[in-house]
């Protein structure tokens, strides 16, 4: 399981919450990993997994708060792009669309990819949630905690 | 008639910062181009008063996600220098070993997925990647070993947790380095490979006439301590830096911009570093350089991603004997004992000089914190830059102006280029 974000920039910190909140709840076997988002530490970072979940802050302009739920194809054409054109091609901007789609073209993704975003509204400095955003951590955990229990067989331990 | 066009870059989430780029036209010709950038470490430099003088490498470490070491190199250059310490033999190559992981990350990612497009007309690293999947896989394979440098000697990838006013926390043993060693063998042939390949691109033509200032130190390509030295005779202590440059307030942004004392414009980071720090070079990477033509006196700013490559190569070069010289230092980290004092302190950031001076009270309390990044020293001589290739595209449309104002601004690789690829022309025609 990959959290990816930043504690520090509002709604950004939502990858990573989840990921506190759901962390004892992992099952063996199970590697947890807090990222920046950064497209080669992400690669590297599932490097030879046989499944990864990745949790995310979105901004896709669903309401706030929105749980998403989006399998990827590991291979072949999905339904993943790069991300709005803009939303890249930076050292510091790149993020996990940009992660996926390389990881597609270079064959370095896990056999199964899910990712959870939760749609936020504020990403600037500060470790204040959006209140839609808070409400919605438990359920992206809980989708988390289905998506670790289906691919790992454990559903006893992360129902 | 007049004609405006806006070139904008909006806030993003995960980024550091904002700007934007406007750019006015008036009849047909030029009248104005202002960069805007937001800037977090004036956020920090507030927030460090009241805060130990053993706190700085950890808060500033935050400041940035691509050069986290720089901040914390900086700073504890800066505390120490405060406290009459010196931190050097190993833990000063534990150090040089950590920056040059950082050096590898920073620059590979930016020649790799985000330059290297421009040139060779993909609109990013996934549109590349499609066409040259073998070269970008060799990009992520090299820059993974920076990533791993950075991640065993610094304790983690993102934000390192084991550096320390004094040294280390803790330091690696041989045997936790030596498969590093190994993997910067084997990457030694990428990193000189790279360097052929980007030289092979094309380069627009540009010259630029701004002052190149870099660190100098008289035994290697300087990147912790040094003299503040220019290619038109500047050569200051760390301790002169805040008399020989000036940080502006401009109106329209809230960031501070730098210039020299007398007005002049002045340049940050690899070209700079390249000018001055030639004859430095380690031997691979001097012959890379000679190889692709590379001479101190390169002045095109879009030849800096030939430079980022050869400096890559240097990284990778001093990495592997540096390993193979260690020797666990006696100690993690020399005590250093707060007192009354302002310490200032300098390193290379892979986009520049960055610079940063603390004043302490007897206990060491922070009292005040000032710190300058590369990217608000480069921002007069990137507008300048753009406002010449601008006048002389000004026939282009907008997405090729565009174009060729993104690929510019990345000759800098500035720290807000998590925004600057954010271009979104609007023109408002009349």
């Amino acid at each position: 399981m990959v959290a990816v974000g930043n504690r520090f920039a509002g709604d950004d910190a939502a990858g990573p919450l989840v990921l506190d909140a759901v962390r004892d709840d992992l099952p063996a076997g199970v590697v947890a990993r807090e990222l920046d988002g950064e497209p080669a530490r992400l690669l590297d970072a599932w490097d030879g997994l046989d499944a990864v979940v990745v949790v995310d802050a979105a901004s896709s302009g669903e309401p706030v708060g929105t749980v998403h739920r989006l399998a990827v194809e590991p291979r072949g054409p999905s339904g993943i792009g790069p991300g709005p054109p803009g939303r890249r091609r930076s050292s510091h901007g790149a993020g996990v669309a940009e992660a996926l789609g390389l990881g597609r073209l270079l064959g370095r993704l896990p056999g199964e990819v899910v990712v959870v975003g939760v749609e936020g509204a504020r990403f600037s400095a500060g470790t204040t949630l959006s209140r839609a955003v808070a409400a919605a951590l438990p359920g992206a955990a809980a989708v988390v905690r289905d998506e670790v229990g289906r691919l790992t067989g454990a559903p006893g331990r992360c129902a | 008639m007049s004609e405006d066009r806006t070139i904008r870059v909006d806030a993003l989430a995960r980024v550091e910062g904002e700007g934007a780029l406007h750019v006015e036209i008036r009849d047909g010709a030029l009248t104005g181009v202002a960069l805007e950038i937001y800037e977090p470490p004036r956020f920090f430099e507030a927030l460090l008063r009241g805060r130990r003088h053993t706190e700085p490498p950890d808060i500033t470490a935050r400041i940035c996600g691509i050069c986290p070491v720089a901040y914390q190199m900086s700073a504890c250059e800066a505390i120490e220098d405060a406290c009459g310490v010196v931190v050097d033999g190993p833990l000063r190559d534990l150090r040089r070993l950590l920056y040059c992981g950082e050096w590898i990350e920073s620059h590979t990612l930016h020649v790799y997925l985000l330059h290297a497009p421009d040139f060779l007309g993909y609109d990013g690293a996934l549109e590349m990647a499609a066409d040259h999947r073998d070269r970008v896989a060799q990009g992520l394979e090299l820059k993974k070993v920076g990533n791993a440098l950075v991640e065993v000697v610094g304790g983690r990838a993102i934000h390192p947790i084991n550096v320390r006013v004094g040294g280390f926390h803790r330091v690696p043993t041989r045997r936790e380095l030596a498969p590093l060693l190994d993997d910067l063998r084997r990457v030694r042939d990428i990193a000189e490979d790279t360097v052929a390949w980007v030289a092979g691109f094309d380069f627009p033509d540009l010259t630029h006439d701004h002052e190149l200032v870099a660190l100098a130190r008289p035994d290697e390509y300087a990147v912790i301590g040094g003299r503040i030295v220019s290619d038109r005779g500047l050569d200051l202590a760390a301790s002169e830096f805040s008399g020989a440059f000036v940080e502006q307030h401009v109106a329209r942004s809230n960031a501070l911009h730098a210039f020299r004392s007398d007005g002049g414009r002045y340049l940050v980071g690899p070209l700079a570093r390249f000018a001055l720090g030639f004859d430095h070079l380690l031997p691979g990477a001097r012959a890379a350089a000679d190889a692709a033509g590379l001479t101190p006196d390169e002045r095109n700013p879009f030849r800096s991603i030939v430079v980022r490559a050869v400096e890559v190569l240097h990284a990778v070069e001093e990495a592997i004997a540096l390993l193979e010289g260690y020797e666990e230092p006696d100690a993690p980290a020399r005590a250093v004992e707060p007192r009354a004092g302002t310490g200032h302190g300098v390193s290379e950031a892979p986009r520049g000089l960055l610079y940063h001076r603390y004043t302490l009270d007897d206990e060491g309390m922070i009292t005040d914190a000032v710190i300058v990044p590369p990217t608000a020293q480069n921002q007069p001589g990137i507008e300048t830059d753009l406002a010449r290739l601008i006048e002389d595209n000004l026939d282009l449309g907008d997405d090729a102006l565009r174009h060729v104002c993104e690929q510019a601004i990345r000759n800098h690789d500035p720290c807000i280029s998590c925004a600057t690829h954010f271009l979104d022309l609007t023109v408002d025609r009349r």
